[in-house]
């Protein structure tokens, strides 16, 4: 008992001593005492590019530079002494900062030119030089710009570069308009963020005022979004927060089940989801409950699965990125949609053509047809059938099961029923082909933290809720377009030609949105 | 029916054509259209615009941004809290920035506080920083703790390794570098197996454990540091032409990697291009500017007659070494070495005595008695000066001393041994020393 009294005050003095370590006198330069660093603070106009480069050099440089400044080797750094320093040194970085208007370089006139000491660590000196530098240059047409800083390319320090447009706009500027770091002044002390290194720069503007457009969002200003995606997200961090955490008892546990269950199911409500491509398929196609079950199941099945074989791989090949993974899934996703959808449109085509050329003289068929296609169906359909058949003109009742039972033409139901049900297994798949980064993030955290266990329950609990919303979204679907077919079959001939365009119009849009997530997974790697 | 059969199929074809062709062209057209519909994924972190010598520290680069990528995601995984706190350690190693020990001490803090029990990875990473900042016995603490609790954590023995080492504790570390390379023989357990070697004059033994290091390195700074060991260890044999050719495959390897450049500037120095020798110098103190470097320049430009220069190197020495102090460092042998070029030898006895009582590794000891026979007490010298090659090691700065020592004591026969095992040893172990090394010889009475 005292020996692990003992052992307690030892471990807390020394994650004491460990904290107290780096109580450094406040003076010392933030980035070490011989770093050397620079900001180049770029303002466009339609005429001209200013420079603002500001060189912020710790004690040890400063030192070193001194018998530069010091011309005259007198011991002091006289007024005339430090301006004509700052004029040399201004031209030399002149001379290494590029700026390329169009693959034209800019020849720079240097204009105001500044050294200050700045009291350091160990009664030492910093000092901070500023050149200001200016070159005309054609910005009042749509242009690209290169900017690529070598100024003491060698050093050890902080590079930082920002750029602002005057009656310029600035195009996804990978370069922020404020320095983050007040200008050399007060270094972020952030853990997670490496030292500023940025030496060069690509932009490209366009003529006029404007917002100028930042494309790399600070990490810490993450959107915070409102409603069922803010629910969602929050939901999100309070799960990572709990995989993460230090204590798990069991109620812990069942709360975070719970809670992966509700993530799952609000995840799949979110839009851009596999739910939204079964809507549109089972109101093209005659939806059943089966299949709305079908889908869904396979969507979780696909989506759990993927999880955990996208986990596993992240955590036993090291080399693998997984954002590229995300990217090309998602761009399988998409091709498989568009597959669908490609199939939905000739087979729909085809039968539109079919129906043009089918007379009376097919009846015989079609009775044969209508047997099978009872042999494959549940209750609820023969019901339907059997009620438009009552109460509709010959017309319509010939029409209703036609569209219903498309595939089962000619004695080739048998591939048509299999093609129907690859196309069901083939949206389920394409839906839940893209694993959902938060499940991903939650299993990688488990399985870092030793609980892979855990974690595999949270993912599987993750499927499970989406299974439960993508099965209400279609049997909730499956009912309306139940209701709604009956009172469309009521409206009459208006509506007859437009039920059966349906299949065309529901096959193009899921072609369409097949491309489009390919196409947008695709640029998302530009 | 086979009409019927056939006809279906060849359809069946025909459409996948379609559908294929079709699927391709729109998809064409939707990636140059470019529908850019905000991501509903995880946000991105900003992409850091550019990083122009991110080559030859690409894999460390890659292993924190992934770190710290997950944090952001994942704040609570002390695992990779610690795994970032130990690649920060690395960076500064890699790089010679020392902006990366907070972060590092930060990271591994947090991961600790996260996780105090069971935490092998966070108390190593934190011995590894203990070690970096000169706090040896604060190093083999955290190692004993770290290794208390995971009795299999390799890196743990090498934290140990490198404590012991520096405290004067060679069987210590030997025990300890043979548990490292029992549980992982790789290139950190190779790399400190051989510098034990080194400790106990078994050169040979140690270039063989090094070469087999360098053939495990993959990473471009790992190979410049294995090709930099190599050099040194034929430099201090006295192999000038190997030493180089090892220095500069380093550097074909890894370009930034700073220590090759000292061995190639002493090379040049020794070689008599002496040019060459002090623009290497040069480069290398403006960017990397540590007392050690500032010394060497400051020898090297005496030894030139040029003592303006020398002088102005040496205050930047002194300068370096009060920046250190002021941040917390202690470093009291770099400090007597300074001390000792400035010719304030009482300062550099006391310093060297005070790193003395901090540990007893042969490094001190050498200092301490070669500060008290710069300050005239050669007799309290001596022991110190035989305690320095007590373990055997092959090095002509430590014989050279203690030969001067003995021929200052009047141990003419000891001293001509000493002073002619020094110049076989490294003829060129020193720009300014080697003269006086074969001046003393004469006086020695040696041929």
């Amino acid at each position: 008992m005292r020996s692990k009294a003992l052992w307690l005050v030892v471990a807390f003095l020394g994650v004491l001593t460990a904290m107290l370590l780096p109580a450094k006198p406040a003076s010392a330069h933030p980035l070490g005492n011989f770093s050397v660093n620079q900001l180049d603070a770029l303002d466009l106009y339609p005429d001209r590019v200013a420079v603002t480069a500001i060189v912020d050099l710790a004690e040890l440089p400063t030192l070193q530079e001194r018998a530069g400044v010091d011309g005259n080797s007198d011991g002091t750094a006289s007024d005339i002494e430090r301006s004509a320093y700052a004029r040399r040194t201004c031209a030399t970085l002149a001379g290494d900062l590029t700026v390329r208007v169009g693959g034209h370089g800019l020849r720079w006139t240097i204009g105001r030119t500044t050294l200050d000491f700045v009291p350091g660590a160990a009664g030492l000196q910093t000092s901070r030089l500023t050149c200001t530098l200016s070159a005309p240059a054609e910005l009042g047409s749509a242009a690209t710009l290169y900017v690529d800083n070598r100024f003491r390319s060698d050093r050890i320090g902080w590079r930082e570069m920002t750029a602002v447009g005057h009656d310029v706009r600035l195009i996804d500027s990978p370069l922020p308009a404020a320095s983050v770091s007040d200008n050399l002044r007060a270094y972020p002390k952030d853990l997670l963020s490496s030292p500023l290194d940025v030496r060069s720069a690509h932009l490209s503007t366009a003529p006029g005022p404007g917002p100028s457009s930042y494309a790399a969002a600070q990490p810490t200003q993450a959107d915070s979004p409102t409603g069922l995606a803010g629910w969602s997200a929050r939901a999100e961090r309070t799960l990572e927060g709990v995989v993460g955490g230090r204590h798990l008892t069991p109620v812990v546990g069942v709360l975070a089940v719970l809670l992966a269950i509700a993530l799952g199911a609000g995840h799949a409500a979110l839009p851009g989801h596999g739910k939204t491509l079964m809507a549109v398929y089972l109101t093209g196609q005659a939806g059943r409950a089966r299949d709305a079950l079908g889908v869904a199941a396979t969507v979780t099945l696909t989506h759990t699965g993927g999880v955990l074989a996208l986990g596993l791989l992240l955590t036993t090949v090291a080399s693998l990125a997984g954002e590229q993974i995300l990217g090309w899934l998602g761009v399988i996703s998409g091709l498989t949609v568009a597959a669908v959808g490609a199939g939905m449109l000739s087979g729909a085509a085809r039968r539109l053509r079919r129906r043009a050329q089918t007379a009376d003289a097919h009846d015989q068929d079609h009775r044969h047809d209508h047997r099978h296609s009872h042999d494959d169906h549940s209750h609820d359909d023969h019901s339907r059938d059997d009620h438009s058949r009552d109460d509709h003109s010959r017309d319509h009742d010939h029409e209703h099961p036609h569209a219903r039972t498309r595939h089962h033409h000619n004695g080739r139901n048998h591939s048509d029923g299999g093609l129907s049900r690859l196309n069901l297994v083939g949206m389920g798949i394409a839906g839940g082909l893209v694993p959902s980064p938060s499940a991903l993030i939650i299993l990688l955290g488990a399985i870092g933290l030793g609980r892979t266990g855990f974690g595999i329950l949270l993912v599987v609990g993750y499927g499970l809720g989406m299974a439960a919303t993508l099965t209400a979204a279609g049997l909730t679907l499956v009912l309306l377009r139940r209701r709604w077919a009956g009172r469309l079959a009521h409206a009459g001939n208006r509506w007859a030609k437009f039920v059966r365009l349906a299949p065309a119009g529901t096959a193009l849009l899921v072609l369409l949105v097949g491309v489009g997530l390919a196409g947008r997974a695709l640029t998302a790697f530009a | 029916m086979p009409t019927v059969t056939s006809a279906p199929r060849r359809s069946w074809v025909g459409r996948a054509m379609v559908v294929g062709v079709v699927a391709v062209i729109l998809l064409i057209g939707g990636g140059i259209v470019g529908l850019r519909t905000t991501s509903h994924t995880a946000p991105a972190p900003a992409a850091e615009v550019t990083n122009a010598n991110a080559a030859p520290a690409a894999a460390s680069d890659a292993a924190i941004q992934r770190a710290q990528q997950r944090l952001r995601q994942v704040p609570g995984d002390w695992v990779t809290w610690a795994a970032l706190g130990s690649a920060y350690l690395e960076r500064a190693r890699v790089t010679a920035d020392p902006s990366y020990y907070p972060k590092a001490e930060g990271a591994l803090d947090k991961s600790l506080k996260l996780r105090s029990r069971d935490n092998a990875a966070a108390l190593t990473g934190l011995g590894a920083l203990a070690n970096a900042r000169h706090d040896f016995a604060g190093a083999a603490r955290w190692a004993k703790r770290a290794l208390a609790v995971d009795p299999y954590e390799a890196e743990a023995y090498g934290v140990l390794t490198d404590a012991r080492t520096q405290l004067g504790d060679p069987a210590g570390a030997t025990n300890a570098v043979q548990h490292m390379l029992d549980l992982r023989p790789g290139l950190s357990a190779f790399t400190r197996a051989s510098y034990d070697l080194e400790q106990h004059g078994r050169i040979a033994d140690a270039q063989t454990l090094m070469t087999q290091a360098l053939q495990d390195a993959v990473d471009p700074a790992d190979i410049a540091f294995c090709r930099y060991q190599l050099g040194e260890l034929a430099w201090q044999d006295g192999r000038v032409a190997e030493a180089d050719a090892h220095y500069a495959a380093g550097r074909a390897a890894d370009p930034v990697y700073l220590p090759l450049r000292e061995g190639q500037a002493k090379v040049a120095a020794a070689r008599g291009q002496t040019d060459a020798a002090l623009r290497e110098y040069a480069e290398l103190t403006q960017v990397y500017p540590s007392p050690t470097y500032f010394l060497e320049y400051a020898d090297l430009l005496r030894s030139l007659g040029r003592t303006t220069e020398a002088n102005a190197q040496l205050s930047l020495a002194a300068a370096a070494q009060k920046l250190f102090i002021a941040n917390g460092g202690n470093d009291d042998l770099s400090g007597s070495a300074v001390a000792l070029a400035h010719g304030r030898t009482k300062d550099a006895v006391r310093l060297a005595s005070k790193e003395w009582h901090r540990r007893h590794f042969a490094d001190v000891a050498d200092a301490l008695a070669w500060a008290l026979h710069a300050d005239g007490r050669d007799g309290a010298a001596l022991p110190y000066a035989r305690t320095a090659g007590a373990l055997g090691a092959r090095n002509a700065k430590y014989a050279f001393h203690l030969g001067m020592i003995e021929l200052a004591v009047g141990d003419t026969a000891a001293a001509r041994a000493d002073l002619s095992r020094a110049r076989y040893i490294n003829a060129n172990f020193s720009p300014l020393d080697g003269p006086a090394l074969r001046k003393a010889l004469v006086q020695a009475g040696a041929s």
